[in-house]
């Protein structure tokens, strides 16, 4: 059963995936026994319009376009494991109403290969295509497939609902429970594999490296687009049989174009693109500072005999070069502390996206800086004023091994990572207090808002952060809107407080807006307890008071955390003011990293609307600093109140920008998809929670990265 | 769509504003004429666009003994591009020379041990057994090259070479020239093999000009030392 479907906004987006088109980024291209799969119509590795059990790369991100008659099916594809693969997909049916009105739809697929191909048998695989939904695209499936040579692929399977719906053989695990209109977006567990199966199948044959010729027999009967809608704009089904070529423009970029039904065209574009495999690899970033050999003690016995750490005048000279030195290298000098033979240097990362390549500048700089008798670095990178971890590193081990046979490993080995300390008593000049700010632009997207799919609006971002003293910064962000259309979203009907879904209205402020404005402490009670306090406008629709405390040792898998705010809504026009509702919103979360690339969060507690449960989160987490999750919550909301989608769930990709331009940086394109944006399960966004900004200082994270301490 | 168009704008917009992040250390190479010279060289090499600028028709003789540091003029065969290096800081041995534009080559006994700042760079080799291979010109000897993963995780390459000696021959650098003897260098590994060569000046040991492989993306560098 099908619902008109009437979108919200999804709130937090800041780029869109559709960046797809800029990020044309090519696979390497791989060594496959087998010949590589190409992508159906429904964005999935397979056929035409029809599944194979075969797999994307792993790790593989596909971006899927594709239409025929009335019918667009954008898809997202993940291969989450080598075996397990997930989709997401927005899709458009023309005609789809008894009065020829179009759906918008949204739908997810999941797909496990059970079983591996070997020289006798087939890959096997089940399949689940729009499971979570409202059905439209509905079907699940068992297939074999198997290779012959390296050109030739034969393809066989059973399918169910939509699959099932051709010349079906019978339903060898009974009827199929009809589905009736409800809110949608919940798992149709009772309807999976029930109902009529038919069988489906065709091959797929490699022509060259450039050209794949695919034939199928399609066991989909269409059998609303052929009978419901308008006459003369159904589809006219004469033959289950589909033709097709994809071809291969690029590595990473294929074209499908396919005769289906025997009365249409279908026209793809698939964008590949693999995390584990850049475009371009390395980074083009300046070489960094040679390491600087100390002189022999007959040559500047001054420098040896520590007398010059009596001298204040030498202290503060250094002190300064140092500041110059890491300014012009990416860091910034917070404290340097310095006895005969040690120096602890306390600094903030603001050019590399991996921590490691910071450290490994900083003890460079520092062979060059300081003087002989300094024979122990102890570096301690700072964020928000406190300081998670020290590394210390000899000196001579970074003279030794600067050019040294296996000198990442051998530096990782040599180095002692250790939690943190306090920030140094002294801190060098112009530290604290110090403003920095910045401008530049920003894009808000809202999607699936079946009148107007994609909105966005463009504006100017001025951000600026006051340091006050070590833990203490009061930091903000004004926002213009140039240009957009989401305060032309529809309004809500929900029924709970619209704690989310006023997203319009808040669109809808005139002039410049504070985005945020919050007085921060951050604190670190203990080496392995973190601490935020935090007042202000926390984000566009609620401020008010919050407090967290994160346990994390430095080399613990598993982190835990407390979270308690107290909030109020804000007044539409995003100035000073608030509305009547307050609540008090607050979690217990559990961190953990399983080891094996995948991340897991459970947060349980209170939500913005009054509701209690749950969320979880699922992320594979790449060393590079891509990170491509999922997360679903449930409340004691019940469905109907929750309204469409009945529970919150969504996607999210964090894009490291090093990774696409090549050059070091900090920044990152973070995206969230939510099908749909609604009130239930709403937690409040606070962008600077202790967990992300502490996980880069602590392992594995360091070990991962470490590779770039010598770049 | 008057909506798609400013939507890509901005995200065009959005990443070129997320990618002022990256600063250079301050160049501390003497500002000599060769380095004006060359601005957009170093250009070149660092971004890969090819930048065909014929060093033979700015370089003069005079031009190079002007200059206070040793240089070497480096080539990038794969990119078309030329840039000078300038020799720089010594440790344990190895030698980094450095051009305008921040991209380095460490060099031990007159072979390349790593490279920064050309994309995909050499992070470090283990050339121990190439120095004595070249030297003696015969015999085998295994090189490991190691690199960084689009995961950033060092790969290791480890490339099986021999040695051999095809004589003597007369180079011209620059109006000098030199009787050089031409040792080749020929490694395997699984999946690809290379060839380096090396022009020795006998009575030294040093390599007047080279062309070494530096990795699958940067691929050969053509060195020729200018200082007499």
């Amino acid at each position: 059963m099908v619902l008109q479907a009437r979108a919200k906004k999804n709130a937090g987006a800041c780029l869109v995936l559709g960046a797809a088109g800029i990020l044309l980024l090519t696979t390497a291209p791989a060594l496959r026994a087998e010949p590589r799969p190409t992508y159906t119509l429904y964005g999935t590795p397979g056929l035409i319009d029809m599944p194979t059990a075969q797999s994307a790369e792993d790790s593989e991100f596909g971006v899927n376009v594709s239409t025929f008659k009335g019918q667009v099916r954008n898809t997202l594809t993940f291969q989450i494991t080598p075996r397990l693969s997930g989709s997401f997909r927005y899709s458009t049916i023309d005609n789809f109403t008894a009065t020829g009105e179009r759906l918008w739809d949204r739908s997810f697929d999941l797909r496990y290969r059970f079983l591996d191909e070997t020289e006798y048998r087939p890959a096997m695989a089940i399949g689940l295509q729009d499971f979570v939904g409202t059905g439209v695209y509905s079907g699940e499936y068992l297939v074999a497939t198997k290779s012959f040579g390296d050109r030739l692929t034969v393809t066989a399977g059973i399918g169910w609902g939509r699959l099932g719906s051709y010349n079906s053989f019978g339903s060898p695990f009974g009827p199929r429970p009809s589905s009736t209109p409800t809110t949608g977006g919940q798992a149709n567990f009772g309807s999976w594999f029930r109902g009529p199966a038919a069988f489906f199948g065709g091959l797929s044959y490699e022509v060259n490296d450039k050209l794949t010729f695919k034939a199928e027999y399609s066991s989909d009967a269409y059998t609303r687009e052929t009978t419901v809608g308008l006459p003369e704009d159904r589809l006219d089904r004469r033959s289950p049989i589909n033709f097709g070529i994809n071809y291969r423009y690029k590595p990473g970029i294929d074209i499908a174009a396919s005769f289906v039904h025997g009365s249409e065209v279908a026209i793809g574009v698939n964008f590949s693109m693999n995390p584990r495999k850049p475009y371009r690899r390395g980074t083009t970033g300046a070489a960094p500072f040679a390491v600087k050999p100390r002189p022999s003690r007959q040559a500047e016995p001054e420098q040896w005999n520590q007398t010059w750490a009596e001298n204040s005048e030498i202290r503060t000279a250094l002190e300064s070069a140092t500041v110059s030195a890491f300014e012009s290298d990416g860091l910034d000098l917070v404290a340097l502390e310095l006895s005969g033979t040690v120096a602890r240097v306390q600094f903030r990362n603001l050019g590399y996206d991996a921590l490691p390549q910071a450290i490994g500048h900083a003890s460079r700089l520092l062979t060059a800086l300081m003087p002989a008798s300094i024979e122990v670095f102890k570096l301690e990178p700072v964020v928000q004023g406190i300081v998670p971890t020290t590394t210390t590193i000899r000196r001579s081990d970074v003279e030794a091994l600067e050019n040294a046979p296996n000198n990442s490993q051998l530096s990782f080995d040599r180095a002692k990572i250790a939690p943190g300390g306090s920030i140094a008593a002294e801190t060098a000049p112009y530290v604290f207090p110090r403003l920095s700010w910045r401008i530049s632009p920003d894009v808000a997207t809202s999607f699936f808002d079946p009148d107007v799919p994609i909105r966005a609006d463009l504006a100017i971002l001025a951000e600026a952060k006051y340091d006050i003293a070590p833990g203490w910064s009061v930091t903000g962000a004004i926002r213009q809107t140039l240009i957009g259309n989401i305060d032309g979203g529809p309004s809500s009907n929900s029924v709970l407080q619209h704690v989310r879904t006023d997203a319009n209205i808040y669109a809808q402020a005139s002039g410049p807006v504070i985005a945020r404005l919050t007085a921060d402490y951050f604190f670190k009670p203990s080496e392995t307890l973190y601490g935020h306090l935090s007042a202000g406008y926390f984000e566009q629709m609620f401020g008010g008071v919050s407090a967290e405390l994160l346990w994390k040792p430095v080399n613990s898998r598993l982190a835990l955390g407390a979270e308690l705010s107290y909030v109020g809504q804000r007044d539409f026009d995003q100035r000073l003011g608030f509305q009547d509702y307050k609540v008090a919103t607050g979690h217990v979360s559990a961190y953990y990293e399983f080891g094996n690339g995948f991340h897991g969060q459970v947060d349980v507690g209170r939500y913005l609307a009054g509701d209690v449960g749950a969320t979880i989160s699922l992320d594979r987490e790449f060393k590079n600093g891509w990170r491509v999750g999922a997360f679903a919550t449930k409340t004691n909301v019940s469905a109907t109140d929750f309204g469409e989608g009945s529970f919150d769930k969504g996607i999210r990709l964090d894009i490291p920008l090093t990774w696409v331009l090549g050059k070091p940086t900090r920044r990152e394109i973070t995206t969230l998809l939510r099908p749909i944006t609604r009130d239930g399960g709403a937690r409040l966004n606070i962008n600077n929670r202790l967990y992300e900004q502490v996980r880069e200082y602590h392992q594995p994270t360091l070990e991962n990265k470490w590779g770039r301490f010598w770049r | 769509m008057k909506l798609f168009a400013f939507f890509t704008s901005a995200i065009v917009a959005t990443v070129i504003a997320g990618c002022s992040g990256t600063t250079s250390p301050n160049a501390d190479a003497d500002e000599t004429l060769i380095v004006s010279l060359y601005k957009s060289s170093f250009e070149a090499i660092r971004t890969g666009r090819p930048e065909p600028v014929d060093p033979y028709k700015v370089f003069t003789r005079e031009l190079i003994d002007s200059s206070e540091v040793p240089v070497i003029l480096a080539g990038l065969e794969s990119r078309e591009s030329y840039g000078t290096l300038f020799k720089g800081l010594q440790n344990r041995g190895i030698v980094t020379w450095r051009t305008e534009d921040n991209i380095t080559l460490s060099f031990d006994r007159g072979v390349v041990v790593s490279s920064r700042g050309l994309g995909d760079d050499l992070m470090v080799a283990d050339v121990r057994n190439a120095v004595s291979g070249i030297a003696r010109a015969s015999g085998t000897g295994v090189r490991i090259h190691d690199y960084l993963d689009g995961e950033d995780q060092i790969v290791r390459h480890s490339l099986n070479c021999s040695y051999r000696s095809t004589g003597y021959e007369k180079i011209s650098i620059f109006s000098i020239v030199y009787n050089l003897k031409h040792v080749v260098e020929d490694c395997e590994t699984p999946g690809y093999s290379i060839q380096n060569d090396y022009w020795v000046e006998p009575a030294s040991g040093k390599f007047r000009q080279s062309r070494q492989w530096l990795g699958p993306d940067v691929d050969y560098v053509f060195l020729q030392h200018l200082t007499r």
